[in-house]
């Protein structure tokens, strides 16, 4: 496993750091209960019923929001964007064939997956365990899935960059040299399926935690679509000045226009790409921590990848099983490993 | 594929599923304990 001995030594520290942040929910269900006397697991309350009525109220928009409602909103911004000239002459036959492919592709083939996974082989590998977990209130829950899903994204998403042969996994998400809605689907297929939190979720839905579930996932697929968005919502919390302190809570809490879109610059040169760094998907509060974020409030000036070989959109989309037939590229049969390596991988504060 | 791809595959879908498990265990195991601290 190539790795920089910094990077190895910080990625050491942030795991265990992680595994403590994994446990704090469950701490404070713990210290909850033990102060109230209670022994929810005793009781016939449905963990759903104990829901602040608000939540039951805006539970049938996260539902349709969930099913269909993400699919149109991106498709609706999508052609706003296009509409708009965002891509001008960079969507090229071949980034059309990869933004198309991407969007629709996973949400065919993932389904029948993690459905087979959800209804098939949890109940096979943890027999009499579903629901096993619904005494958990609702607020514990959301807490749970909040910190375990997001978390586990940002180590999923992190190791890609950091983890020089997990890379060619990652690459086709950051090779479009534009941003815009396309970007928040735009995968390597076997990236996709092998994402880490869809199944640790799932497993927890499994569990009894699923009414949580529904609102968390909702609001993390809100934030990191408009992250990823060209609509830049936080511009005016940068602008103006009473809502400075807005902004300061906001942009080290959540993954904004302007942290996420450093991520996708093709440059540290600008003082505001930061393509090794700013890895958080809902939480940006991650980087915070680990110390792997740069907030500027500005956004790039150019996206992509500076040793871009616009490769065929069959090697992007299911490298290794196919490979590009350019040369030189990361993702040809005898291509580098990383086309970038000797840069170091950013560490700078946020 | 050759050889090389299905080692990286293979250590790829390693990773994915350490980063899987040991929240997993973490979070289970943990509530688990919750029960029996806080046995009636």
């Amino acid at each position: 496993m190539k790795i920089d001995t910094t990077v190895s030594k910080h990625i050491g520290r942030d795991i265990v750091i992680s595994l403590f942040i994994y446990a704090l929910p469950i701490v404070t269900v713990y210290l909850y209960f033990l102060f109230k006397g209670e022994t929810p697991w005793n009781s016939d309350l449905h963990p759903q019923a104990a829901a602040p009525a608000l939540f039951h109220f805006i539970e049938p928009a996260f539902k349709n929001l969930r099913s269909w409602g993400f699919i149109v909103i991106a498709l609706v911004v999508g052609i706003f964007e296009f509409a708009l000239g965002l891509y001008d002459n960079k969507w090229t036959k071949t980034e059309r064939a990869i933004d198309i492919v991407c969007f629709v592709a996973p949400k065919v083939l993932l389904v029948p997956i993690t459905g087979y996974f959800s209804l098939k082989l949890l109940p096979l590998l943890l027999p009499g365990l579903a629901n096993y977990f619904s005494w958990v209130p609702f607020w514990a829950g959301v807490f749970i899935i909040a910190v375990a899903d997001d978390l586990t994204q940002y180590w999923y998403h992190r190791l890609h960059h950091q983890v020089h042969f997990l890379w060619r996994f990652h690459r086709t998400h950051h090779s479009a040299p534009y941003m815009g809605m396309a970007m928040a689907s735009r995968q390597n297929f076997i990236y996709t399926v092998f994402f880490s939190q869809i199944y640790l979720t799932a497993t927890l839905i499994y569990l009894g935690l699923g009414y949580a579930a529904l609102f968390v996932t909702v609001l993390k697929t809100l934030i990191t679509l408009s992250a990823h968005s060209s609509i830049a919502w936080d511009k005016p919390f940068y602008k103006y000045k009473i809502l400075h302190p807005i902004a300061w809570v906001l942009e080290r809490f959540i993954s904004t226009p302007a942290t996420h879109h450093a991520h996708h610059a093709d440059t540290f040169d600008d003082g505001v790409g930061n393509y090794k760094g700013n890895f958080g998907n809902m939480f940006f509060l991650w980087d915070v921590i680990f110390k792997t974020g740069i907030i500027t409030r500005k956004f790039p000036k150019s996206y992509g990848i500076k040793f871009y070989k616009q490769e065929e959109w069959y090697a992007q989309f299911l490298w290794p099983f196919f490979k590009s037939k350019k040369e030189g590229s990361e993702l040809a049969a005898d291509g580098p490993e990383v086309g970038d390596a000797e840069i170091p991988n950013s560490l700078a504060t946020a | 594929m050759n050889l090389n791809d299905i080692e990286i595959l293979s250590k790829k879908i390693m990773v994915g599923f350490i980063i899987y498990i040991v929240p997993l265990i973490i979070i289970s195991g943990g509530l688990l304990l919750i029960k029996i601290l806080i046995h009636k």
